[in-house]
This record gives structure tokens, C-alpha cells and sequence, in this order.
């Protein structure tokens, strides 16, 4: 295995940055642009990646996000924690935040669980907090990257 | 000489079509789970954990092959070599679902997606009445639903649900394998 390259590394982050805003404009696409054909196909491929069900989804003014929350907090906080965290000095050693990862992905799915065996009830805030927290683990794992 | 690369084709081909089955036997498991319980109107449900399992385990795929590829001899784990290898894993997970389920679909259970279909229907049915949906709108709405059952099982509708999961599973993997590749290169830190 090789050490990773900087100008590499700074385009394929780019890439996942795209990637993200792609998903999250896509989920959001009810809202700003309405019954649009990128609507339509958004709502099509996004059927394969979360249940997109629409009780469990984000309401703003009256319109479903296609994500449901716990996807939509994992992938906007994701996407403005790559943004933004190079800017931010975080000391944790690659060890810790691989585990913040995992111990996030526990959590969740003690969550998922919960709920869907009717151990507890969480909300649609809770979900998108407890997906948002996951999605800040992920962007630690490049914290160390230069733009 | 320069020592040479190994082609990342033969770990992600296997751990794609490995999680492929996998995904393709939850989805069946939730759809038998479904159909053999009564509509509840509830659009959450307990048989709804199988098909939400499927769509987290699909993203695995990336992390396999790009994990399976960083152990081979001489291997260069980049990020671009990360992306490239997820976008290659959800593209083969989603063919390999596809594959899969037309398989059981067309020739082991027949009757397993119409049976699907008038569950959802139904299911669908109450919960537009609890939520108070005007008659014509709910008709509209179920009418459509019924269409789209109907269009999948044509050629066009199998091809364009393989290009949907393609697109879902390639951008997820993508991102998936990126992880991966960040996690597994040394250097960092």
C-alpha cells in the first residue's frame, strides 16, 4: 500500500463531496422544484438506497424529503462536515475515530431496532440527530486532508 | 521493473455478487414476510426491517472489495482506486440482484409479486383512509401504484429498475469505497 497523495486525495474528496450534495439536492428535490422530472427520477433510484418513506421523512412547508431522516441527517451532516471541518483542529488519533464510527453504527441500529420492535418510540428528530451524529464520524476519518 | 498492479476485478467481482445474494435473499425474506401478515395501514412495520437492511447492506459491497483488494500482494489502495472499485461493486451488486430475483420471480415463485402487490395496495388503502385522503385522490394514487406493479414486470420496467438500483448502489458504494480506501491506506496519520 502506498502513502496517499495530496492532489489526489483533494480531488477523489472533491468527488464525495459532489456525490453527497448530489443525494442530498435529490432528496430535497420535492421542495425545490415540485413535480420536476428530477423530482421523478430522484424519488426512482433513491427507492434503492432508504425505505423513503414518507412518515419518517423531513416535512418542510408541507413537502417530503425523499430520504427519511436518519438517511438525510447522515448525508448532510457528512456533506458539511467534509466542508468544513478542515478548518476545525481535531487531535483524535485515526484508532478513535474509527471506533466513533462503529460505536455510531451501534447506536443507530440499537435505534432502528428499537423502535421497530416497539421498545421505544423516537422521533423524527431524534432519527436525523442520530444520523447527523454518524455523519460527523465519517467526515473525521478526513480531517487531515489539505485543500 | 516496476513490480505489477493486481486487478481489483476478481475481489470485487466475488464480494459483489456475494452481497448481491445476501441483499437479494433479505428482500425476498421481507417480501415473505410481508405477504404472509395482514395489512395494518401502518407504512412502518417489523417486515419493513428487511428491506431497510438490504439497502445498508448493498453499501458493504464496497467495503469488501476495497478491503479484499488492499490485501493482495502489491496492491495500491488510492482513493481513486476506492471510488473506482465501489462504483464497479454497486454496478455488479445491482446486476446480480436483479439477476437474482428475476430468477425467483419468473420461475421459483411466480405468484410472489402479485401477491406483493395486492398487500401494498391494500396496506396502502388504510393508511390513505386514516390520513383522511379525498376518495378520487386515494383512487388516483392506488390506481398508479397498481400501473407501476404492472410496468415492472415488462422488459422496460425490469431494465429500468436494474438502472435505478445501478445508480443508488454505484453512488452509495462510491462513497462507501472512498471510506475505505481512506481507512485502509497507511500514512495517515
Amino acid at each position: 500500500m502506498k502513502i496517499l497523495n495530496h492532489n489526489e486525495e483533494s480531488f477523489w474528496i472533491l468527488i464525495l463531496i459532489l456525490a453527497l450534495a448530489f443525494i442530498i439536492l435529490s432528496s430535497l428535490s420535492p421542495i425545490l422544484f415540485q413535480d420536476s422530472t428530477f423530482t421523478w427520477i430522484s424519488k426512482q433510484w433513491m427507492g434503492s438506497i432508504c425505505h423513503t418513506q414518507i412518515d419518517r421523512a423531513v416535512q418542510i412547508n408541507g413537502q417530503s424529503t425523499i430520504l427519511c431522516s436518519r438517511c438525510l441527517g447522515i448525508y448532510s451532516a457528512f456533506f458539511v462536515g467534509l466542508i468544513s471541518l478542515p478548518f476545525v483542529i481535531i487531535r483524535l488519533t485515526k484508532k478513535i475515530k474509527v471506533n466513533l464510527v462503529y460505536i455510531l453504527i451501534v447506536m443507530n441500529a440499537v435505534d432502528v431496532f428499537g423502535s421497530i420492535f416497539n421498545q421505544w418510540n423516537n422521533s423524527i428528530l431524534s432519527r436525523f440527530i442520530l444520523g447527523a451524529l454518524f455523519g460527523v464520524s465519517l467526515s473525521l476519518l478526513f480531517t487531515k486532508n489539505k485543500f | 521493473m516496476e513490480n505489477q498492479k493486481p486487478s481489483y476485478l476478481v475481489p470485487t467481482v466475488t464480494n459483489s455478487v456475494i452481497v448481491g445474494a445476501v441483499v437479494t435473499v433479505i428482500s425476498l425474506v421481507g417480501l415473505y414476510v410481508a405477504v404472509s401478515g395482514e395489512p395494518t395501514g401502518s407504512m412502518f412495520s417489523a417486515s419493513s426491517v428487511l428491506p431497510v437492511i438490504s439497502c445498508l447492506v448493498a453499501a458493504i459491497a464496497g467495503v469488501l472489495s476495497v478491503k479484499a483488494y488492499a490485501k493482495m500482494d502489491g496492491a495500491e489502495v488510492t482513493l481513486g482506486n476506492g471510488a473506482v472499485i465501489g462504483i464497479v461493486a454497486g454496478l455488479l451488486t445491482a446486476l446480480t440482484t436483479t439477476l437474482i430475483s428475476q430468477i425467483w420471480t419468473s420461475f421459483i415463485d411466480p405468484s410472489l409479486m402479485e401477491n406483493y402487490a395486492n398487500f401494498i395496495v391494500k396496506n396502502m388503502e388504510m393508511a390513505f383512509t386514516n390520513m383522511g385522503m379525498a376518495a378520487d385522490q386515494m383512487d388516483t394514487t392506488l390506481g398508479e401504484m397498481e400501473k407501476s406493479f404492472e410496468d415492472a414486470k415488462t422488459m422496460v420496467g425490469i431494465l429500468k429498475g436494474f438502472g435505478w438500483s445501478a445508480l443508488g448502489f454505484s453512488v452509495v458504494n462510491l462513497i462507501s469505497g472512498l471510506i475505505t480506501a481512506k481507512v485502509s491506506a497507511k500514512g495517515d496519520e
